[in-house]
Order: C-alpha cells, then structure tokens, then sequence
C-alpha cells in the first residue's frame, strides 16, 4: 500500500502539529529587528513578539547568552519530547535516531570533558538534554574504548555503533575523535537505510538529507585532518558510505593532501562546487562551513514541500537549531559590542 | 436608530496630551473603558518605542511578583481575593512599589536558599539514620555470612576473579540512591567489575522531601561489598556519577550505635532550626499574602497604559494618540480627560480634535447585561461591521423561543428556568466569586439565556401538553368516547372516530388534548404536528432574517441589491417553502373529521409538485385539491428557478462594469460608503 494513504491515520496530528511549530521560525524581518537590539533586553523584548513568546519572562536581569542558549534549547527540547511521547512506530522510531546524533555529542563531550579533569557532576548538566540516558553518568570511568562500551554504551541504542573501534588503548584526544566520527558514521549509515526502509517520501526526502550530512562530514573530515598524524587508510574508514560522494568521491578524498585537492574533488560535484568556489576565509567572504550550513538550510526548507513524510521533523529540528545558532550569534554580537560581523546570521525563512 | 440595532455611532479623534498629563489622563481613559485607540508606531520596534525602560521595570516586576505569587502558593496558602480595583497608581509611585517588591523578593530569596541549605543538610542526616539504622540490622542478621554470600555469588565468574588478590580486606560502601535508578546502578556496577562486588539493595521505607522543589523522592540503601583498592576507586566513581550519596559507615557495631545516637541529637537539633526558619519565612509570605492580588493589579495596569502611550506619536511636548469613541461617551471621556490634567497638576487642557477619515469605524454595542449573553452567540458567527443591522435583539426572543420549541417540556423547562433564576438572583456573590471551572463560568454568562429558555420550555411545553413527559388534563378532555363496558372487555385497542367520539366544534382549551397521551398513535400524530409547526416557524424565521438585510441595503443605499439579491431571495423563499407553508394552512382548514379520508398528502404533492405530475382522481391523496393548483404550482416553480441565475449572475456582472467605468475615470457610483464619509466628505461636494 501506497504509505500516503495511510498515513493520517498514525502520523497525521503531529505533522499538523509540526506545521504549526514550523510556522513560528523567525522570519527574515524578525531577524532585521533583532540585529538592531542594543542590549540583550532588547532582544528579549522583540523575542516576546515572536512564537518564543515569554520564555524568558522568568529570568532577572541582567540576561546572559547563556541564559538565552539554555532557554531557546530547552524550548525546542520541549516541543521534541512532547512530539516523541505522542509518536506512534514507525514514527517513533524515526524520532529515536534524531535523539541518537545527541547523544553520541554526549557521550562525546563526557569523554573530552574527563579526558580533562573536569567532574563528572559539572559536566552532566552540559549535556543535551535530547541526549541524555543513565548510563552517561559512568562514563568517567571508560579509559579505553573498550571499557567505554562495556560500561556505558552495551545496552544502549548506541552500541552498535561503536563496534568497529573497539580498543584496548588508552583514550587521549585523537582517539576520541576517531571515536566520534566513526559513532557517526555508523550512525548516518544506518539512519540512512532505516529511511530508505520506509520508502515513499520519506525516503526521498530523507535520503538526500543524509547524503549531504555525510558528504559533509568526509569534507570536514578531510580538511580537519591535514596536519594531523591521522593516517590516510585510518581516514578513509570515517567517511560515512552514504553520500553523494560515495564512492568514487570518497576515494578520491582519501588520496588528498591539501585543500586544494579537496576542492579539485568537489568539483566533480555541481552541488559542492558551488559551496567550495564561493567561499574563502577573507574578510566580506563566507566561510565553508556558513556555506554548509546555508545549503542544509536550503535542503531543510525543501523537506516541507512533500506531505506525509517524516522529513519535516528532521528538517525542523535541524532548522530550528540553525534559529538557536543564529539567534546566539547575534547575542553574543549584542552582548559584546562587536556589531561588525552581526549580520553574518543565516536566515531561513 | 438604535445603538443595539447598528453599531453606536463611532468618531475618530486625534487627542493631544500633555507629555506629564498623558499618564493619568490613559489610566482615567483607561478606567472608563470607551476608548481603543489606533497604534500610530506600527513599524516601529518594540524596544524602540518611548516608553519602553517602563514597560522593562514592569516586566521586572511583575517577574517577582510571580516568584512570589509561586511561593505562596507552594505553602499551600490562598491568596484572598477581595475585589477592590485599585486604580493605576502614579508613576511616581511606581519607584516605591519597586523598592518594595524587591525587598520582598530578596527577603523571600534569603530565606529560601537559608532554608535549602538547611532542608539539604536535614535531609542527608535523615538519610544517614535511615542507613544505619537498616546497616544496623542488616548486619545483626548476615553480618558472618557476608563473605561467604559473596564467594557463592561470584562463583559464576570464577575467570573474572583470577589474579584477584583474595586475601585483601573486605570493604564497603553504604549509601542512598533513587529508587528510579537503582535497575542502571546494579547494572553499570556489574559491567563495571566484572561482577565482582556483592550488592546488596534495600527500599528505604520513609519518603523524604526533595529541599529545593518540596516533592516527594523515594530512596533506597545500597550495599556494596569489594575486594580491593581498585574496585574501590571505580564503585565510587560509580556512585558519584549516579547522584548516590556514600555515608561514612564505620566498621564495629559500638560506633554505628555511638554515630546513630549522635546523628539523632543533630536531627533533634536541626529540626528546631527548621521550624524557627519556616516560621520566618511563613511571616514573610504571610505579608505579601495579603497585598499580592493588589499589587499584582496595579502592576498591570501601569504596563497597560505604558503599552498605550508607546502607540501615540511624540511631538515636542506632547503626545498624539488616534482614538475611536462612541459619540455618546464624548462627555465622559472630556471628564476623564480633565480629572487626569487635574491630578497630575498639568496647566495646559489636552485637546480633542474630530479627524475626517475614510477608515471603517469598528463596531461597538453598548449592551447590558441581558443583551450581552446573546450579543456573545450573536458575535461567535461574526461581528457585523459597522453600521449593519445587529441580529442580536431579535435573538434574544427567538432563540429561546426555537430551543423551546425543540425542548418542549414544562417539567424539564421549570427546573431550568428555576436554575436560570437562581444564577440571576444570586448573580453579585456568583460573579465575585471566580469560578476557575469553564464550564461553569459558560453557565454562568448564559444565565439570562438559560432562564428566558426555561420559561419559553414551559410555555412550548404546555402547548405539547407535557410535563415530564406526562400530560395534564386541566380543562377536560373533549374527546368523549360512547364505548360499552363490553367492547371495553373483548378489545384491547378501542378506535375512536372523531366524527363519533369528539366535541366537535370545541377543542381542548389550551394546547393538546390530553386524551392522546394514552393514544398508541401519540408520537405518530404529534410527529405530524410537530413538524408542521416546525417547518411554519423555520420559514417565518427565514423571511424575517432575509427581510433585515433590506435595511442594510438602504442604509448603505445599494438599492440595487434590493433587486439582484433581497427579492430573488424572497421569491425563491416564498414561492417554495412559503408555498408548502399555505399548503399546510389550507390543508389544517379545509380537511375536517368527515372529509379526511380523501385529504391530500403534503408530501407526495410538494415532490409532485417539482415533478410536474397532477392527478385528477377522485379523492386519491395524490390528487389536486384546489382548482387551478397546475398553474400556480407550475408559476411558483418557474419564478424559483428563475430567481438562481439572478441571484448567482447579476450582482457580479454589476461590480465588473462599475469597476471598469470607475477605472475609466468615471465617477464612483457604486461604493458601499462608510457614513463618516458620506456625512462629511460628501456635502462639501
């Protein structure tokens, strides 16, 4: 059966829901207003006029970004969990791996943070909250991969994800990192096939969405990687095999050196072209990741077109997140009297 | 005309205030409650507007007021709500109300964090007397056996424990978790060390009280046993990750009771401070108790008239602000003018200046607390725009009157208008008190409704002749059946034939004869009746609402609507439904007890009606009943029908040619003109 069809029946209230939680991104003027804020009170003021509402109605002043990134955070966690506790399978399901990439940042971020001697109680609030499961907090007794996955990550969704890097050695900086991307590349592997298993829009939708997270991971990847002692064999094994990019593509990043190489491989790739040639590190220039960023706005915004699918909860959460990310640029602009570059948000809608 | 039949007739005015005057002159406005003015800073920012450091410190405020409305509430207090209305206080006064919520907020945010601590260390005392107490018994009861426990359950394991030095000292840990948390606890400490700890779970049987948000947390003890520095270092990395708490549980029974007996004096001790802190802040909350409802008011008001005069535009000394007004409260509104230039001393009167304007007025009606209920329903389809007929007065006697006759029972009638009644007498201790349940506050402001549809109930019911679904026979019934006892015994059923068993020439005085409560065909005939009637009123009560849009087209003088869409509409209307409607009339009079075997079937004739079919048989219900019924059957269709196209065609064929003369240059003669305009642009042209 056409999966459309049947579609309302399950799923049909929260994508309404959904619409409407889509209707409240800020808009392009509202961004226009916010630029020209003076203070973070200012802020908060032309912030009540819009979908947020009071939500920081309860905070003394004076404000603190920190207190506009937890709020704005928390909202968007509330609308999720409300949304993942009404979802029906396979719906919930679909909501479930959205919350999986929180928590690999999580577990990631506990790694990173002891790796570092901080505590373990100062460090837990830190973590998403979309992302957090009881066994996060003995993560500071994993000193190798191994314990890190008996320990903590066995009985967890995320285990596994971590299989391939399972090791004996001692976690210190670079491990983690390999440890991170190779999480997130089982993970967007298996995300992917679980979209494509529910096929129709979904798929379509889905699919393209992920392919460009993935292709944009192996881009970072690479370029993040000159200069260290990542080996090239050990790199190849991050790219997450589901892009546009694989395989060719993939193995022709593997064989890169510097940037320009990379940028010879994104050539081959209109879509990427484009984000590659208009981008430098100059002053009046954008940067390649606003580049990225742009684009999966773009890619977002189209998720919307199509009715009865599951990318537009993906396509919110990622949008929304960009919202916090612009709305934390331009109050740390505000907050710290450094106008020049406040306009450099990415707007949405 | 009317203010409840239109709109009141409404002004636009431009009123020029002095900058120190515009604050008490917006409360007094305010207060009187006649006045919406227009915002004339629509593209200006919300923090970019004059006022808005004020409207900031009465967010401020009000922050604290909630924080401290919050506590109050957490101590289970009511906050009294006593009516009064305080007016706007002057912005002078809002420096002291400020100074005093602070000191309030900071009091209460002392206090609270005092007591947290307090609660915080009440609470771990608590706790450790719980765990010695059970580690008490715990080990009174194993206390030999624990390392033998211990070697059984890790037997199991036996790889996992090679290389263990098994001579080393048998530590443990005692303390509290969670109970949600215990299942994750058991397990991380399992994958943890392979195992090689005994654990040992107890529910806690108290609950305790969370220090920070009051709820109610159940723990349970934990016991852990291991072998080893190693295993101790990681067991407690677990705990601490897990929020469990270790206590420090000393190793010999004498100083278990010794640390017991002493944790016991310090409850002791602490409880008193508790008690001394909570009545502290009782005192505290107490104060604030009573005003808060107050404060909050004034609070509100000042950011209202903050928000007010951010809509006017500022000129040198003075304020602009743009208002709509009835007409009728322009005295009062001069007054409340004047009283707000008096107090606040201002010299310079403000002035109040007609403005000419195109705009569409919004609609107001000055309803009283009858009308008001019917107004709402009235408004829940659509508010008329200004100047068109207000369907409302007519509604206060027709909807009461079709849900009686829908309802139709004095019984059921009588108690509803006896509850409408009670709403009413008892409407000024009802309405004080704020009824947080929707429902009832629906009741409530339906209560003229509810008390007008029970009387209308009992006069419908009446007329049905039921009460409670029984009838009266008050006036004697008129029906007089000539029955032997013995046709009594043989049937069951007995017929009675109106032509034999009835008065004819009277009928029951009032209503329906009661003698058909008992009748088998009861619901069969008044089914008929009922639908008759209902099919006569509905098709009045159609007519009457199409017959008020003509005064809408004379008062915006569409005369030509009168012709494309009020009279299409009537003869579509009348010729079918007021037709049937006639029918029903002739058909009641003619047709008596005698003649009723050959009466005409409504039904069949009004389909036959459509389907061009007559029947000249004699006395067959299809038959026609009147002579010449073809032709004006066949002159009623036709006009209906031809009423359609007039009705879907002309108007818009009207709007496109207006359209394009007045595109061409021409002067506008169709505009449906607001009366402001026609009134003052119009003479002078």
């Amino acid at each position: 059966m056409i999966p459309e069809i049947t579609f309302n029946i399950d799923h049909g209230y929260l994508e309404g829901l959904l619409r409407g939680f889509k209707g409240g991104i800020l808009k392009q003027a509202d961004y226009l207003n916010l630029i020209q804020c003076e203070t973070l009170d200012d802020l908060k003021l032309h912030l009540q006029s819009t979908d947020y509402g009071n939500f920081l109605a309860n905070e003394p002043s004076p404000l603190t970004v920190s207190v506009i990134d937890d709020k704005l955070r928390e909202k968007l966690v509330v609308e999720i969990e409300h949304m993942r506790i009404h979802a029906l399978q396979p719906l919930a399901g679909f909501l479930d791996y959205i919350k999986y990439s929180y928590m690999i940042d999580n577990v990631i971020l506990l790694i990173t943070g002891t790796l570092h001697g901080r505590p373990i109680h100062e460090l837990l609030p830190k973590c998403h909250p979309l992302g957090t499961f009881d066994q996060l907090a003995a993560i500071n007794l994993a000193n190798t991969s191994m314990m890190l996955y008996n320990a903590v990550l066995v009985d967890t969704p995320l285990a596994p994800y971590i299989k391939d890097c399972i090791s004996a050695e001692d976690l210190d900086e670079m491990n983690v990192e390999i440890i991170r991307n190779t999480l997130y590349k089982s993970y967007l592997e298996d995300f992917y096939n679980f979209c494509k298993k529910q096929g129709g829009a979904t798929a379509d939708v889905m699919c393209e969405a992920l392919a460009f997270d993935a292709d944009r991971r192996s881009f970072i990847i690479t370029i993040n990687s000159f200069g260290t002692e990542l080996s090239k064999e050990d790199r190849i094994k991050l790219y997450p095999r589901c892009g546009n990019l694989y395989p060719a593509g993939l193995k022709l990043l593997g064989d890169c050196d510097d940037f320009d190489q990379v940028r010879a491989v994104a050539e081959y790739y209109p879509q990427y072209k484009e984000l590659f040639d208009n981008s430098g590190s100059n002053a009046g220039e954008k940067t390649l990741e606003d580049k990225f960023f742009e684009s999966e706005v773009h890619l977002m915004k189209k998720a919307f077109m199509q009715q009865f699918q599951f990318g537009v909860f993906y396509a919110y959460v990622r949008l929304k997140e960009q919202e916090i990310r612009n709305i934390i640029w331009i109050a740390e602009c505000v907050a710290q009297r450094h106008r020049a570059k406040i306009d450099s948000y990415i707007p949405i809608f | 005309m009317g203010s409840l039949f239109r709109s009141e007739e409404m002004r636009l005015c431009q009123v020029f205030l002095q900058k120190e005057a515009a604050y008490a002159c917006v409360s007094e406005l305010g207060e009187l409650g006649q006045v919406q003015f227009k915002d004339l800073n629509e593209n200006v920012n919300a923090f970019q507007r004059t006022f808005v450091t004020e409207i900031r410190r009465c967010e401020e405020m009000e922050r604290k007021l909630r924080y401290t409305e919050k506590e109050i509430l957490k101590e289970g207090m009511r906050i009294p709500d006593n009516l009064e209305n305080p007016k706007a206080p002057a912005p002078k006064e809002m420096n002291d109300l400020e100074v005093e919520f602070e000191k309030v907020d900071t009091e209460l945010r002392q206090v609270n964090t005092n007591n947290e601590a307090l609660k915080q260390n009440h609470l771990e005392l608590m706790e450790l007397k719980e765990v010695l107490e059970l580690t008490q018994t715990y080990f009174a009861a194993y206390g030999q056996d624990i390392q033998s426990m211990m070697d059984e359950e890790i037997q199991g394991h036996e790889e996992a424990i090679i290389g263990r030095q098994q001579t080393a000292a048998l530590g443990f840990y005692v303390g509290t978790i969670s109970r949600e948390k215990v299942p994750v606890f058991e397990r991380v400490l399992k994958f943890i060390t392979h195992s090689t700890v005994f654990v040992r779970i107890e529910e806690i049987p108290r609950t305790f009280l969370d220090p920070v948000s009051g709820d109610e947390l159940h723990k349970c003890m934990f016991l852990v046993f291991f072998q080893g520095e190693q295993l101790r270092t990681r067991v407690k990395k677990v705990c601490e990750g897990m929020r469990g708490t270790i206590y420090p549980v000393p190793d010999t029974q004498k100083e278990r009771t010794e640390m017991l007996i002493g944790v016991k004096t310090r409850i002791a001790d602490l409880e008193t401070v508790l008690a001394q802190s909570n009545e502290h802040r009782m005192r505290v909350l107490g104060k604030a108790q009573k005003e808060i409802r107050s404060w909050t008011i004034k609070v509100e008001k000042i950011k209202a008239i903050y928000h007010t005069l951010n809509m006017f535009k500022v000129h040198q000394n003075s304020l602009i602000a743009e208002c709509w007004f009835p007409v009728k409260a322009a005295d009062d509104i001069r007054r409340a003018l004047n009283v707000g230039e008096k107090q606040s001393g201002s010299t310079i009167p403000s002035v109040i200046q007609p403005m000419v304007t195109d705009e569409k007025p919004p609609t107001y009606y000055n309803c009283n607390k009858f009308v008001i209920g019917f107004q709402h329903i009235v408004s829940s389809y659509g508010i008329a725009s200004y100047g068109e007929v207000n369907p409302a007065p007519y509604t206060v006697i027709t909807f009461p009157f079709l849900f009686a006759v829908m309802f139709g029972d004095a019984g059921h009638g009588l108690i509803m208008f006896l509850f409408g009644l009670f709403m009413v007498l008892k409407e000024k201790s009802l309405g004080s008190k704020k009824m947080g349940n929707e429902i009832a506050n629906t009741f409530f402001g339906g209560r003229y409704i509810i008390m007008m549809m029970g009387l209308f109930s009992i006069y419908t019911g009446l007329i049905y002749n039921d009460v409670f679904s029984r009838s009266l026979n008050i006036f004697g019934s008129q029906w007089k059946p000539v029955t032997l006892e013995k046709d009594l015994r043989i049937n069951e059923d007995i017929q009675l034939d109106p032509k034999y068993d009835h008065i004819n020439g009277t009928a029951y005085f009032f209503g329906i004869d009661p003698i058909w409560q008992g009748a088998k065909n009861k619901i069969l005939v008044l089914n008929s009746l009922k639908m008759k009637m209902a099919i006569i009123l509905g098709v009045i009560h159609m007519l009457f609402g199409v017959s008020l849009s003509v005064f809408n087209h004379i008062h915006f003088k569409n005369y030509i609507d009168i012709f494309v869409k009020f009279i299409p509409e009537l003869l579509f209307l009348g010729c079918l439904f007021g037709y049937l409607v006639v029918l029903v009339f002739y058909k009641w009079i003619m047709f008596d007890a005698v003649s009723s075997k050959c009466a005409p079937s409504l039904l069949i004739h009004y389909i036959n009606m459509f389907m061009l079919k007559y029947n000249t048989n004699e006395c067959d219900p299809q038959a026609i009943f009147y002579k010449g019924q073809q032709g004006v059957q066949i002159t009623m269709l036709l006009l209906a029908v031809l009423s359609i196209p007039v009705l879907l065609i002309v108007k818009p064929v009207v709007l496109i040619v207006t359209r394009n003369r007045r595109q061409a240059g021409m002067r506008d003669v169709y505009h449906s003109s607001d009366p402001l305009l026609s009134n003052e642009i119009m003479p002078a042209e």
